[in-house]
């Protein structure tokens, strides 16, 4: 058979070609920017990682500062309040505990 | 002419004076030692009727002194039932401030509670025996019951100074273990400290005082406990020694906590 419309064909062919071409640069620049978008993740957790560390040991200082002041603060207040207790002991001894002579 | 003999004339005025005149100042004062009298009377008249009325108003001390003037055994009573009244209302005060004081104590709670429930039974005792005396009529029974307030409660030479001590060692205790738990971020801190080119050396002996001082209030701890422990409240002789005992050594927890606040401030300051 003879073909009748030769240019057609090629026509099509070329848009194929041209559509195969296109989605190939389209998925090729997705996976490219997906790559580099994953390593620069990792680099980012790398840096909030390391960040993190440094935070965590400033905090446990602070921590660590706070709860000997609080701690100094409670053995202040303890000391006074033995203070007081021996005190009281002195002075329930000073009053007359003797039955009266009846 | 009349001659004037001054010298009679003064010796008759004398005469005259002192039988006219001495009588009247005789009867003056013994006018003036009636009036005393009078007074006198009046006042004791008004002191007695003081004391009657007065009596429920008397302190112990003065109930007690009541008791022995009075000649009637309904005064007696009045008397002695103001006195036991006072004796424990003084007591009763002392065991509630002491309830308080344990109440607001930064102590154990399991100690907390046992030193409230001891002290809630004495307070029960003696407001049994209160109400006991007031009801009772006989005499006797009253001075009984009254010598029990102190021979059997003993509240301010036994009672109360025992609690106290046993409040006071319960403080230490519980800040004494604070600061031990404390003791592994100081190290961790003076670390720290060092590797950020603190001079951590003046850091290092107070831990290592705190260390000590600790040991001491472990060690002065036993002690007291031991002895506050040990007292009964029956026996005073033996509890007096307790008492003097169990004092001392709180005496050397409380300075060697002393030493661990210097301790403390100087790690704070690093």
């Amino acid at each position: 058979m003879v073909d009748l419309y030769p240019r057609r064909k090629s026509k099509k062919l070329i848009v194929i070609l041209v559509s195969a071409i296109v989605l190939a640069i389209a998925f090729g620049a997705y996976y490219l920017t997906r790559d580099a978008n994953s390593q620069s993740g990792v680099n980012n957790s790398e840096m909030t990682s390391s960040e993190n560390q440094a935070e965590d040991q400033e905090e446990t200082a602070t921590t660590s500062v706070d709860q000997i002041d609080q701690t100094l603060k409670d053995s202040q207040d303890s000391f006074s309040a033995v203070e007081d207790d021996l005190k009281n002991i002195e002075s329930y001894q000073a009053e007359n505990d003797s039955a009266p002579s009846i | 002419m009349l001659k004037i003999n001054f010298t009679k004339v003064i010796y008759y005025l004398s005469v005259v004076f002192l039988v006219v005149l001495s009588p009247v100042s005789v009867f003056a004062e013994e006018d003036m030692a009636e009036a005393e009298r009078q007074a006198a009377e009046k006042n004791a008249v008004n002191s007695a009727a003081t004391t009657l009325t007065d009596i429920s108003t008397m302190s112990a001390d003065q109930a007690i002194a009541e008791y022995n003037q009075s000649e009637t055994n309904d005064r007696k009573i009045e008397a002695l039932k103001q006195a036991a009244k006072k004796y424990i209302e003084s007591r009763s005060l002392t065991l509630e401030a002491l309830k308080s004081a344990i109440e607001s104590a930064n102590i154990d709670s399991a100690k907390k509670n046992e030193l409230s429930v001891e002290i809630q039974s004495r307070i029960t005792a003696i407001n049994r025996l209160r109400d006991e005396i007031q009801n009772q009529s006989e005499i006797d029974q009253i001075k009984n019951r009254i010598r029990l307030i102190f021979s059997e409660n003993n509240i301010y030479s036994i009672f109360a100074p025992k609690i106290r001590g046993e409040v006071a060692a319960a403080r230490l205790s519980a800040i004494a273990g604070k600061i031990e738990d404390l003791k592994p971020k100081i190290d961790s801190l003076l670390k720290e400290k060092k590797n950020t080119g603190v001079d951590i050396t003046s850091g290092e002996s107070a831990l290592l005082d705190i260390n000590n001082q600790l040991k001491i209030i472990n060690d002065s701890l036993r002690i007291s406990n031991d002895r506050f422990s040990a007292i009964t409240l029956t026996n005073l002789t033996a509890a007096k020694v307790y008492i003097k005992d169990g004092s001392e050594a709180l005496i050397k927890a409380k300075n060697a906590l002393g030493e661990i606040n210097e301790d403390l401030g100087i790690i704070d300051s690093l």
